[in-house]
């Protein structure tokens, strides 16, 4: 008997410029103590499907058009207000992606995690108060008394993610919804939170519908799993199913797009000499003060952001820098950049000393340093068109006739894969695929030899994700750049990265050939790195799954 | 920029500023507001044109009488004409509302963009004298520069500029601070543009919405400052009149003749309803939420 | 949080001095002034002017003069009125435009509050469109046009309520208290809608809904606290300016307060009551909006208890 029964649901958002089908048509069923996994890229209606569940969409912009939604007996999408009201928080829980806004500000630990119990069970506030301590304990929270009185600031991410969970596990729902719960999470992070999701699932047997746009996430804990875009769902069928014999086109692109395995043309190892060094950092150390009192900053409020970093690139590679938030991974690009002042070392640059520059002769070095920023949507000036952006970049380095730089220009664009017909077209009328490849198009007009890419592909949809990944190595190769690749996913380093630095707290705990650095992991950080990956490494639980089901 | 022709055969964008014109045009209020403006403008800056009375003229025979024909909207005590004393008084007003403006202006968006852009040691510095000099009682002080300096209408815009100025930096600098952190403005540093071509190509394009709403915001405040003021008997002195001074005279006889209060009173209100439909259709128009759809 | 009390009430001081400074120095450039060597005034006030103020003397030393009297609470005699003291004056006015301050700050926070809550809970319909526009009206007719309106409406046309005075019964403090708080009202009414919209479309609230919580409950028991932190930020300007309104509503209702006394003392250039009561209303002013910056930094956590993490 399902639990939960889907049927022909059509939601569409209607506003001035016209109407859009997010979920078009989805039907599944969810049966007790399954747990369904929602794959699926942005666009793909995921998120609004689930919301629509709890009647969480905001009404005069989205309207069901068609379909019933049947929990025990009853249409969720046709129950009157006050009825819907009591099944949230009660017989359905939610979770959803962002701990770090999701939670009151205002109000304490304590108060917010009782409001469910308070709600929907009459229970006394003192009660409900101790109930709610037990709950933060059984997501693995220290000191629950203490939390209790807390506010979400002063809790980590990882922290305020276990307390929504206790928060809609309260009331002991039969569905527990999760809509990107660990996304906003750091790797290792997420690995502990899914493990708790797992945990959880066996010890009270709850049924979950877990939406990720993660495909390594989906594969290491969804039972069944439906694959979604443009609203319609593609393909369904149970975890080992959709995996290991994928049978529509678009599963077919996502499983491809993940990055798999190393890199497909090596780097010689010849080239590894003194003479091919491009840049050479030397205990560069970039600290900053957390405090804005006029007086200097005190000594407890320095961050050390990069502490005592070394090393060396050369010609031609590419370095793959990995490391989670915080890590000092990012300021180590900037850095380089001159974008943030250092505090002490050496930067180097094709033998030429970065650091002890007028600003005159650094305006003059920063032709051969580029950098592709990570968020598609903030790296362009909105009010400059394509042309005005590509065209003052092209304009620094060359004096050129208007005739030419229109020829540079149309030649940027081309090599990035776009049509040159756009050029007079603002950043918001494109996707953020073709903004990425417009910034990669500025930095490469300066012909630098250095580039600097930070998360670049990030913050894009897997798919659009391999394609950028593929456009920066077709590049690199035929301009025979040098590039830093900065990441905190491993799959993307290990596919793109001749070899690999491990930043931990502002230092490289590990660099060495990228397939050294992923098979024999040296430093105990880099070692942990990788087996919270293996938790949500598609490949990987493919080859577990297989091995548990081989074929006979 | 000079361009070749061959641009001209690319299909265009839809920039911006198209966009927030376009849903400007449909808050039918702040439309409404902005032809009233320039109507008001207009008839101001026409009056010697449209009326045949000059403001000073008087009529000690008439006294204060009621519209009639001669007399569109009545005279008052000394036998003035009401509605050229609107006119001329309209044009005062306004001028004091867009000249001081235009001071807290050009001092709040130079002052707020250095400190704004700068950073460090030299912002704070320039915010704590912002913040000290926010917290005098403005309104207390002009009342005091205007007692102590007399009543000079150049100081008059100079004081109230001085007082708007303060939030005008504040909200720059706050806009300022908001871009400087977008990437945009990393990738014009690390391009090596300078500090003078980023400002003016990067930063002040894309800080221009907000000010244009606050300005346009910030000018009936400084005409009800001028109004009360002028209202006190400490702003515009006769035979000068402003809006502020009609209403003064109006209120002293509105038992009496409230014709002398109703029409300068209405004037006055229309003008700054038309004002604040005008900058709230603005800031909605402009809001960045909405443009990233 | 006790650090930002001592950093505040810190830079408060300078403030304070500079309002000092200020206003000295400016009156004494005053031509015709109490430091001016033509004084324009009776030969009795000069007597005690030179008892008090030893008018020869460098300006320094007059002003570390003013400066002593001050601390001693003495803000000198009446530059107009022979046998009468600043002091005098103020103790006189004060109570009165206190009062009148009280009523209309409790006008304007209660209506404002209330109508800005009752527009945001029903956005973009009728209900919130009604509030706000008479808030617009509240906000574009000024207290010296709204003032003599009322009056004309229920003085002079109704005879419900007095024409003018501060009488003892409190209806005969109604129409003064409401002229002066209807545009406070209006303003706080407009950042009480705007504050809780905003915070109605922060994340938190979506997850307070999946909670089952009814819309009301969300409004009063998860938005109020954030969105009602603009209206707690804008108490020190409200009262900065219901300070100033008091000197038109006092002129307009002819109410003996220190407003009036204010308007009356520059008209005479009584300066010493002048520079007096400038200080005087200065510091209350920086006082206040102490006090409400430290309210509005206690009502969000994150300065309450400072960051702490784990």
């Amino acid at each position: 008997m399902a639990l939960l029964k889907v049927d022909d649901l059509t939601i569409s958002f209607h506003s001035r410029t016209g109407v859009l089908k997010a979920v078009d048509s989805v039907s599944f069923e969810l049966d007790p103590g399954q747990t369904l996994g929602i794959v699926g890229e942005s666009g793909s209606g995921k998120s609004v499907l689930c919301y629509s569940l709890l009647g969480l969409l905001p009404s005069p912009p989205a309207r069901i058009e068609n379909g019933h939604a049947m929990f025990n007996g009853m249409d969720l999408l046709a129950l009157p207000k006050n009825r819907l009201r009591a099944i949230r928080g009660n017989r359905i829980g939610m979770v959803f992606q962002d701990p770090m806004t999701s939670l009151n500000p205002y109000l304490s630990i304590g108060n917010q995690v009782i409001e469910p119990l308070c709600l929907h069970r009459m229970v006394s506030r003192k009660s409900a108060w101790t109930m709610a301590i037990q709950a933060l304990e059984e997501v693995g929270l220290n000191h629950p008394v203490r939390l209790m009185d807390h506010y979400p600031h002063q809790l980590s991410g990882g922290m305020r993610q276990r307390v929504m969970i206790a928060m809609a596990l309260i009331n002991k729902p039969e569905i527990l919804i999760a809509d990107e719960p660990t996304t906003a999470l750091d790797v290792t992070i997420q690995a502990q939170i899914l493990e708790l999701i797992r945990k959880l699932q066996r010890e009270k047997n709850i049924t979950v519908i877990f939406v990720s746009h993660d495909l390594g996430v989906i594969a290491g804990i969804a039972d069944l799993v439906l694959v979604m875009q443009q609203g319609r769902i593609v393909e369904h069928g149970t975890a080992n199913g959709i995996f290991q014999h994928p049978q529509h086109p678009y599963t077919r692109n996502l499983l491809a797009s993940i990055p798999a395995g190393t890199k497909p043309h090596g780097y010689d190892a010849a080239n590894r000499n003194q003479a091919n060094v491009l840049l050479s950092v030397q205990h560069l150390k970039t600290w900053y003060n957390d405090d804005d009192s006029l007086l200097g900053g005190r000594a407890d409020h320095t961050v050390k952001a990069v502490d005592d970093v070394t090393f060396e690139v050369y010609r031609g590679e590419t370095l793959g820098l990995v490391g989670e938030s915080g890590s000092g991974k990012s300021t180590l690009g900037r850095s380089i950049m001159r974008l943030v002042e250092i505090h002490d070392g050496a930067i180097t640059l094709n033998n030429q000393d970065l650091a002890g520059l007028t600003p005159r002769q650094l305006k003059l070095a920063r032709h051969n340093m580029q950098m592709v920023f990570q968020d598609p949507y903030a790296s362009l000036n909105p009010r400059m068109t394509i042309f005005d952006t590509l065209a003052e970049a092209a304009r620094i380095r060359d004096r050129m006739s208007d005739k030419d730089l229109m020829i540079e220009v149309l030649r940027l664009m081309n090599d990035v894969g776009l049509d040159p017909g756009q050029i007079r077209k603002y950043p918001h009328e494109f996707s953020g695929g073709q903004r990425q490849r417009i910034a990669i198009a500025r930095a490469l007009a300066l012909k630098p030899r250095l580039i600097i890419a930070d998360e670049p592909v990030s913050a894009l949809d897997v798919t659009i994700q391999s394609q950028i990944l593929e456009l920066l190595l077709d590049l690199v190769r035929k301009h025979g750049l040098t590039m830093i690749f900065v990441s905190h996913d491993l799959s993307v380093i290990r596919y793109i990265s001749d070899r690999t630095a491990v930043m931990y707290q502002g230092r490289i705990v590990e660099l060495d050939e990228t397939e050294i650095v992923f098979n024999h992991p040296k430093h105990p950080y880099t070692q942990t790195l990788l087996s919270a990956i293996s938790i949500t490494d598609p490949a990987g639980q493919i080859r577990i799954r297989g091995e548990v089901t081989a074929p006979a | 920029m000079t361009r070749t022709l061959d641009i001209t055969a690319f299909e265009e964008g839809r920039s911006l500023w198209q966009d927030a014109y376009t849903r400007l045009c449909r808050n039918k209020l702040a439309v409404v507001g902005f032809v009233v403006l320039i109507c008001m403008g207009l008839l101001a800056l026409m009056a010697g044109w449209i009326s045949p009375y000059s403001y000073e003229t008087q009529d000690l025979d008439l006294g204060a009488s009621p519209p009639s024909a001669d007399h569109w909207l009545g005279t008052d005590t000394l036998g003035r004409d009401l509605f050229t004393r609107i006119l001329y008084g309209g044009r005062v007003s306004l001028m004091v509302g867009f000249l001081a403006t235009a001071v807290a202006l050009i001092i709040g968006v130079a002052w707020g963009m250095v400190s704004g852009y700068i950073g460090g040691r030299v912002d704070i510095i320039m915010m704590r004298i912002v913040d000290i000099l926010y917290a005098l009682p403005f309104t207390i002080f002009i009342i005091l520069l205007m007692v102590v300096f007399g009543q000079n209408i150049y100081l008059l815009f100079l004081a109230i500029g001085a007082v708007e100025w303060l939030t005008m930096a504040r909200i720059v600098r706050g806009q300022v601070i908001s871009i400087r952190n977008q990437e945009y403005i990393d990738a014009a540093i690390a391009m090596g543009l300078s500090r003078f071509r980023i400002l003016r190509r990067h930063v002040l394009p894309n800080i221009l919405g907000p000010i244009i709403v606050y300005t346009t915001l910030t000018i009936p405040n400084v005409i009800l400052l001028e109004s009360f003021l002028s209202f006190l008997g400490l702003g515009i002195q006769p035979p000068q009149s402003s809006w502020g001074v009609l209403i003064s005279y109006g209120v002293e006889t509105m038992e009496e003749y409230p014709w002398l209060l109703i029409y300068p009173a209405c004037v006055l209100s229309i003008t700054l309803f038309s004002l604040n439909f005008l900058g709230d259709g603005l800031r909605d128009a402009l809001d960045p939420r909405i443009a990233k759809d | 949080m006790l650090k930002f009390i001592c950093y505040r009430t810190l830079q408060a001081i300078p403030v304070l001095f500079l309002v000092i400074t200020a206003t000295f120095f400016l009156t004494h450039a005053a031509p015709g002034g109490p430091f001016d060597s033509e004084k324009k005034t009776t030969p009795e006030i000069l007597e005690r002017l030179n008892a008090r103020y030893n008018l020869d003397a460098p300006v320094y030393e007059q002003y570390f003069d003013y400066l002593g009297n001050l601390v001693k609470g003495d803000f000198g005699p009446s530059f107009k009125y022979v046998n009468r003291s600043v002091n005098e004056m103020i103790m006189t006015g004060l109570p009165i435009t206190f009062e009148l301050g009280l009523y209309a700050m409790a006008i304007a926070v209660t209506i404002g509050i209330g109508a800005g809550v009752i527009a945001s809970l029903r956005p973009n319909t009728l209900q919130d469109y009604l509030p706000m526009s008479v808030a617009m009206i509240g906000i574009c007719l000024p207290s010296f046009l709204l003032g003599p309106l009322l009056v004309l409406i229920f003085s002079i046309w109704l005879g419900w309520l007095p024409v003018a005075g501060w009488g003892d019964s409190s209806m005969d403090k109604l129409l003064p208290s409401l002229t002066l708080g209807i545009a406070y009202a209006a303003y706080i009414a407009r950042l009480a809608r705007g504050g809780i919209l905003e915070v109605l479309s922060q994340d938190y609230i979506r997850t307070a809904r999946a909670k089952g919580l009814s819309e009301p409950a969300i409004v009063f028991k998860h938005a109020l606290k954030g969105g009602l932190i603009p209206v707690v930020a804008f108490l020190g300007p409200a009262f900065a300016g219901l300070l100033s309104g008091s000197f038109v509503i006092e002129t307009i209702f002819q109410i003996p307060g220190l407003g009036r006394f204010y308007v009356q003392a520059a008209f005479n250039r009584d300066y010493t009551m002048i520079m007096g009561t400038t200080i005087f209303f200065s510091a209350l002013i920086v006082v206040f909006n102490l006090i409400s910056d430290i309210i509005a930094a206690w009502l969000n956590p994150r300065t309450r208890y400072g960051e702490s993490s784990r």
